[in-house]
C-alpha cells in the first residue's frame, strides 16, 4: 500500500521582490505537480504573505520545500493536505 | 548537418548556462531558467539602477574626456598619440574608479537590504533566487559604471586614432573628436529624454549646453594662464 500528497494548502511569506508567476511555475515545474495556485493574502514593507495551493497526482513535499527555499520563500505552515492510497 | 548545427548550438548554451550560474554563484549544473537574466533583472530591479549609472558615467566620461581634448588642444599639443594615451589614461581611470566604487558600494546596499529580509522572514537567503539576482546586479552595476565612461573616452579619441592612416591634420581630428563629444552628449540627452517619456529636444539641449559650457571655461582658462 502507498499513499499519496494530492492537494497541499501552504501559508507562505516571500519577498515582496519575487513575483507570484516565477514562484507559481517554479512550483508547478516539480514532478508530480499538475496544478499551483497563489494568492497573496498580505502584504509588508519587505514581504508578502501568500497562501499555495498545490495540486497533483503524487507532490514530493520536500521537493516543494526546497524549491520553495530557492525561490527566496519560507514556509510558515501547512494548512490543509489531502493524502490518497492505492492499495 | 542539421544533428551537427543543433548539437553545436547545444553546447554552446550549455556553456553559456554554465558561465551564467558561475557569475551568479549558483551551483555550476544549475538550471537555465534558475539563471535567466530577464528574470534576475526583474527581481533585482537593475533596469533603473543600470540606466541611471550608465547616463551619469558616459556623461561624465564624454565631459572629462572633452575637457582633455580641449586643454591640450589649447595648450599646443600636435601630437595625436599624446591625445590619445591622455584621454584613453583617464578613460581607464574612469573604468577602474567607477567599476570598483559602484561594485563596493552596490555590494554594500544590497547586502544591507538581504539581512534585512532576513531578519524579516526569520530564514537564511543564501544561495536563493533573492540573493543570486543581488549578486547579479551588483555584478552588471559594476561594469556598466566602469564601461560607460571608458565607451565615450574611446568615442572621442577615434578621431585621434585613425588621424595617422587617414592623414588627418590635429585642427581636423580635434574638430571632429569635439563634434563627436557633442553627439555623445546629444545621444544621451535623447536617451534621458526616452526614458522620462517627455521631451526629446529638451535633454539634449541641456546636455549639449553643459559640453558647451565645460568648454567656454577651459578656454577661458587657458587664455587667463
Amino acid at each position: 500500500m502507498s499513499t499519496f500528497i494530492k492537494k497541499l494548502l501552504i501559508d507562505a511569506l516571500k519577498p515582496r521582490e519575487i513575483p507570484i508567476t516565477e514562484l507559481s511555475k517554479a512550483i508547478c515545474a516539480i514532478k508530480g505537480v499538475e496544478e499551483v495556485n497563489i494568492v497573496v493574502t498580505e502584504v509588508d514593507a519587505r514581504t508578502e504573505t501568500v497562501k499555495i495551493t498545490v495540486m497533483g497526482s503524487d507532490i514530493d513535499f520536500e521537493e516543494v520545500s526546497r524549491v520553495m527555499a530557492e525561490n527566496s520563500a519560507a514556509i510558515r505552515s501547512v494548512d490543509e493536505v489531502t493524502v490518497s492510497k492505492v492499495k | 548537418m542539421e544533428e551537427a548545427e543543433s548539437s553545436h548550438k547545444g553546447f554552446l548554451s550549455k556553456v553559456v548556462s554554465r558561465f551564467k550560474c558561475l557569475i551568479v554563484g549558483a551551483p555550476a549544473r544549475c538550471r537555465p531558467e534558475d539563471v535567466s537574466f530577464k528574470k534576475l533583472m526583474l527581481i533585482s530591479g537593475v533596469t533603473e539602477i543600470f540606466r541611471r549609472y550608465f547616463v551619469m558615467n558616459m556623461f561624465d566620461g564624454a565631459l572629462a574626456a572633452l575637457g582633455v581634448v580641449l586643454g591640450m588642444w589649447i595648450s599646443g599639443v600636435i601630437d595625436p598619440k599624446t591625445v590619445v594615451r591622455t584621454v584613453l589614461g583617464a578613460g581607464f581611470a574612469m573604468f577602474f574608479s567607477g567599476s570598483l566604487g559602484a561594485y563596493l558600494t552596490e555590494k554594500a546596499e544590497r547586502e544591507r537590504k538581504l539581512r534585512e529580509l532576513e531578519e524579516s522572514m526569520f530564514q537564511d537567503m543564501r544561495g536563493s533566487l533573492f540573493e543570486r539576482s543581488s549578486r547579479f546586479a551588483v555584478l552588471l552595476v559594476s561594469l556598466v559604471d566602469g564601461i560607460s565612461p571608458l565607451l565615450a573616452c574611446a568615442l572621442i579619441a577615434t578621431p585621434f586614432l585613425v588621424s595617422g592612416a587617414l592623414n588627418l591634420s590635429f585642427t581636423f581630428a580635434a574638430s571632429i573628436a569635439i563634434g563627436v563629444g557633442i553627439a555623445t552628449l546629444g545621444a544621451l540627452g535623447v536617451f534621458l529624454g526616452k526614458v522620462s517619456r517627455g521631451s526629446l529636444i529638451g535633454y539634449p539641449l541641456f546636455m549639449i549646453l553643459a559640453g558647451l559650457a565645460s568648454a567656454i571655461v577651459i578656454v577661458l582658462l587657458g587664455a587667463q594662464i
